[in-house]
């Protein structure tokens, strides 16, 4: 019980912690989305927000089968874009 | 076998299933290629998911604060608007425009989701296809009731709060200001027998509703649906927003010819708005006419299509361009308009001129590719 209230107490003070740190990932994300191509930033943002492949699909235009291809394309140009991004602030 | 980064991709999203996602899962502890190709791809995806639903979760709120601070300017949405002295073909997008808005109920039923990041984050429904629904002067004589009289004391206004933006007024612009004022590639062809087109713009302009679940509730209650809308809906807005057109009026001897385009018409909404429930819902209630629910539900792919009511046996569906078109034959008068409608990527066409007929429509039609 003492132990529950005590993981209770750690994780709220590391959210507020972290709600500083998001608004900075906010801007930051935005402008990642705002260098994609549509087609890539509609299919993250769909994703993201639970939509499934197949009405990925049928938003983007791109065909089913490679929804997949170009989610993982565009989530490794993001991770890159983020990483680079990252690195010049320090 | 090994598995590209996109299979290996729809494997974490979730997206295969059955035999094949326990093939991979197997495939995945005995080689080390697609091992490591899986874990690259899982650690970006879990970054990028970090990043993402913080970014979602704030941008939603952001959006709402935006769209509290709006600036609409607000006009009355009014259908006498249209330009008296105007063409008669007008008449007849007026009277198509009196129809729609009459099965007021029938558009949020048209539209579909799909998403797109054009302001900041929404889902947008947008028209892909155009549809005929036939409607008998019965249904429209009861819809029209509903409209103006509600039942049993309610009122179709309860439904929410609506705002009109914009003003669907023709101005005339030359051609490079047309090419300007929208976001595809304009179809001017030029016409045996006609000269060059006048050119007019017809400003986007968008009408959004504030959803009002109680007046909803109330209204479906009363209408004898069984259904509700849940109470997260509440303040939610719908606009339909209706895109820049252009359309071209062509004179000669055999009287005129008009091709408007247009992207087409899209519904918006806030994300995580469960558009099937509030389709069951309205499909749901017996105000509306048998005959309108059953065309209405039978509606294949939904999502994407907008549904023009007209009455029975006055269109033909033939195909344009490689596209599935809709020939609309206006009844006896004098001088009928007539009236091609089709959609060819993610642009509406509509063709219309007095006295046209099918063959020389599409032979039109053939010239804008």
């Amino acid at each position: 019980m003492l132990r529950e209230s005590k993981v209770r107490e750690e994780s709220w003070e590391f959210s507020s912690e972290e709600s500083v740190i998001r608004k900075e990932d906010t801007n930051m994300v935005h402008r990642i989305l705002n260098y994609m191509p549509e087609r890539d930033r509609t299919c993250l943002i769909m994703k993201f927000s639970g939509f499934s492949y197949d009405e990925i699909a049928r938003a983007t235009g791109v065909r089913k089968a490679s929804v997949g291809t170009v989610i993982a394309r565009a989530q490794a140009r993001f991770r890159d874009r983020m990483l680079e991004m990252k690195g010049s602030e320090f | 076998m090994c598995y590209d980064e996109g299979r290996i991709q729809s494997y974490i999203d979730g997206e295969i299933a059955g035999i094949e996602m326990e093939e991979i899962q197997e495939h995945l502890e005995i080689c080390e290629d697609c091992k490591v190709r899986y874990s690259n791809l899982l650690e970006n995806d879990m970054m990028v998911r970090t990043s993402m639903e913080g970014f979602i979760a704030s941008d939603r709120e952001r959006f709402n604060a935006e769209m509290a601070w709006r600036k609409l300017k607000l006009e009355r949405m009014n259908s006498e608007e249209i330009q008296e002295g105007k063409w008669k073909i007008n008449m007849l997008y007026k009277k198509l425009a009196t129809a729609a808005a009459a099965v007021g109920l029938a558009g949020f039923l048209a539209f579909s989701p799909a998403s797109s990041m054009a302001s900041d984050f929404l889902t947008i429904f947008r028209v892909e296809k155009v549809q005929v629904i036939s409607i008998t002067p019965e249904d429209m004589l009861q819809m029209d009731k509903i409209m103006k009289e509600g039942t049993g004391g309610v009122d179709i206004r309860n439904f929410g709060k609506v705002k009109v933006s914009g003003r669907q007024e023709m101005v005339p612009v030359t051609l490079e200001q047309a090419r300007s004022a929208v976001d595809f590639d304009l179809k001017i062809p030029a016409l045996d027998g006609y000269g060059k087109p006048d050119l007019q713009k017809t400003a986007g302009s968008s009408v959004s509703l504030a959803i009002d679940v109680n007046g909803v509730n109330a209204a479906l209650k009363a209408f004898g649906g069984k259904e509700r809308l849940p109470e997260e809906l509440n303040g939610k807005e719908f606009t339909l927003v209706v895109p820049t057109g252009i359309t071209a009026e062509y004179s000669g001897p055999a009287g005129k010819i008009m091709l408007a385009q247009a992207r087409g018409p899209s519904v918006r909404t806030t994300s995580g708005v469960d558009v099937k429930a509030i389709r069951q819902a309205l499909l749901g209630m017996p105000a509306l006419p048998e005959n309108f629910r059953r065309q209405l539900a039978a509606v294949e792919d939904w999502q994407h299509t907008a549904l023009i009511p007209l009455p029975a046996g006055q269109h033909t569906e033939v195909p344009v361009n490689g596209t599935g078109g809709i020939f609309i034959k206006e009844g006896n008068g004098q001088s009928p308009v007539n009236v091609l409608v089709w959609q060819k990527n993610g642009v509406i066409y509509a063709l219309a001129g007095q006295n046209m007929q099918q063959d020389k429509a599409l032979e039109i039609a053939g010239k804008i590719k």
